[in-house]
């Protein structure tokens, strides 16, 4: 008796740890749908970027135009890195294969199924007349053991894969590194040319009277109201290239809290605290700024 | 060399954005409209070098995405294997108790 009871707690911890295994299993799954996800937003983005660029190197070119009467429609180069994003987008779009896969191992229907199956299984036996009924004590904990037992099983592959995931996002996170700084480079390259070239146009261009119109500033003077127009622009596009790479650098760092929700997963010992923390930290990152 | 090839590129194209404007100004008054596009396509070919090498240092890397979607996929193989054990040890309950319903009714059928 006091063997059973033993052996009863022990079934009861392992149950639990399971279904805290599972729960995170399909919480971190859930996380790692969601960063591969914002990683195709990302290249998205970052392919839209070239017509911004072209776009913007045709108004600049127009508006530095000593003579734009004489000038002719200008038509810059579209600067294509379609070739590179491609094979980025095709490695993130198997990632989030990997995760859709990964959702239906961290399904908890496996254990509720099982025990359901068993109680049929049961069932069947109990109405052959000639067969001998089952024990209760069998008959009432056989179906939750086979549930627990399930679960144990698919914790222990939750766990494995988790291993598995930690390794692979660690490949990713290297990449995305080495990545991160030339799309940085990139974006630079777009934005900063169009603020910095903006600035040179001549201050005659600027219609001072249309600026106020649409404007709430408090000044009257023409050259103060266009200088403050201007620099108004200028740090919009400077604004708008900081929200571009902030966003990669947020994408990495979920990335890389990811890949520590795998690790701390895949141990024998699971710390629950860190892999919640570092789940709602992703959420955080993913979250629009 | 390819760091500071980019470096030194990054500079040149810095310094023509800032004084574009007198730039092609100073072109126009000595060659008119043709000279400007000279200038222009002068400015547009050091914008293409960079790019350039911002596509060659990316290109270094393709050979490893490829690698990695083997890798995911490879994975994403293993989770369906996984999946599958998980469905056969309910099958396997399943096809029990088809069985022992089977053995049932052999029973009433055949009286014993």
């Amino acid at each position: 008796m006091k063997h059973l009871s033993k052996f009863l707690v022990i079934v009861l911890l392992s149950s639990c740890a399971s279904t805290k295994i599972i729960e995170l299993g399909s919480k971190a799954t859930i996380k790692g749908t969601e960063v591969s996800e914002k990683a195709l937003d990302i290249f998205t983005l970052l392919s839209q970027q070239a017509n911004i660029d072209k776009s913007q190197q045709d108004k600049i070119k127009v508006l530095t135009n000593p003579d734009p009467a004489t000038m002719r429609l200008p038509d810059t180069k579209v600067q294509d890195f379609s070739k590179e994003i491609a094979p980025r987008v095709k490695a993130y779009q198997s990632l989030l294969s990997t995760y859709k896969a990964f959702t239906l191992l961290t399904d908890s229907k496996y254990g509720d199924k099982i025990q359901e199956s068993v109680s049929a299984l049961q069932e069947s036996y109990n109405l052959i007349k000639n067969l001998p009924n089952l024990p209760t004590t069998v008959s009432t904990k056989l179906p939750g053991v086979s549930k627990i037992i399930t679960q144990a099983i698919q914790a222990k592959k939750i766990k494995v894969h988790n291993q598995i995931l930690f390794s692979l996002t660690q490949l990713y996170i290297t990449l995305w590194d080495e990545d991160q700084k030339i799309w940085n480079d990139y974006i630079d390259r777009i934005y900063n040319d169009y603020a910095q070239s903006l600035n040179s146009v001549s201050s005659k261009r600027y219609n001072a009277k249309k600026i106020s119109e649409n404007s709430n500033e408090p000044y009257s003077d023409e050259s103060t109201v266009i200088l403050i127009y201007r620099l108004d622009k200028r740090d919009k596009i400077i604004k708008q290239k900081n929200e571009i790479k902030n966003q990669f650098n947020d994408f990495g760092k979920a990335l890389k809290e990811l890949n520590q929700v795998h690790g701390e997963i895949s141990k024998s010992k699971t710390n629950v605290t860190d892999v919640i923390n570092m789940l709602s930290s992703i959420e955080n990152l993913l979250k629009q700024k | 060399m390819e760091e500071q090839l980019k470096l030194t590129l990054s500079q040149a194209i810095g310094e023509f954005n800032s004084n574009r404007a007198a730039i092609l100004l100073l072109a126009h008054t000595t060659g008119g409209q043709a000279a400007v596009i000279k200038v222009e396509q002068e400015y547009d070919a050091l914008r293409d070098a960079y790019f350039e090498i911002l596509r060659r240092q990316l290109d270094k890397n393709n050979h490893l995405y490829e690698q990695l979607i083997t890798a995911a996929n490879s994975e994403t193989e293993k989770l369906k294997a996984s999946i599958n054990q998980l469905n056969n040890i309910n099958d396997i309950t399943n096809l029990a108790t088809a069985v022992i319903n089977l053995v049932g009714r052999s029973l009433i059928v055949l009286g014993i």
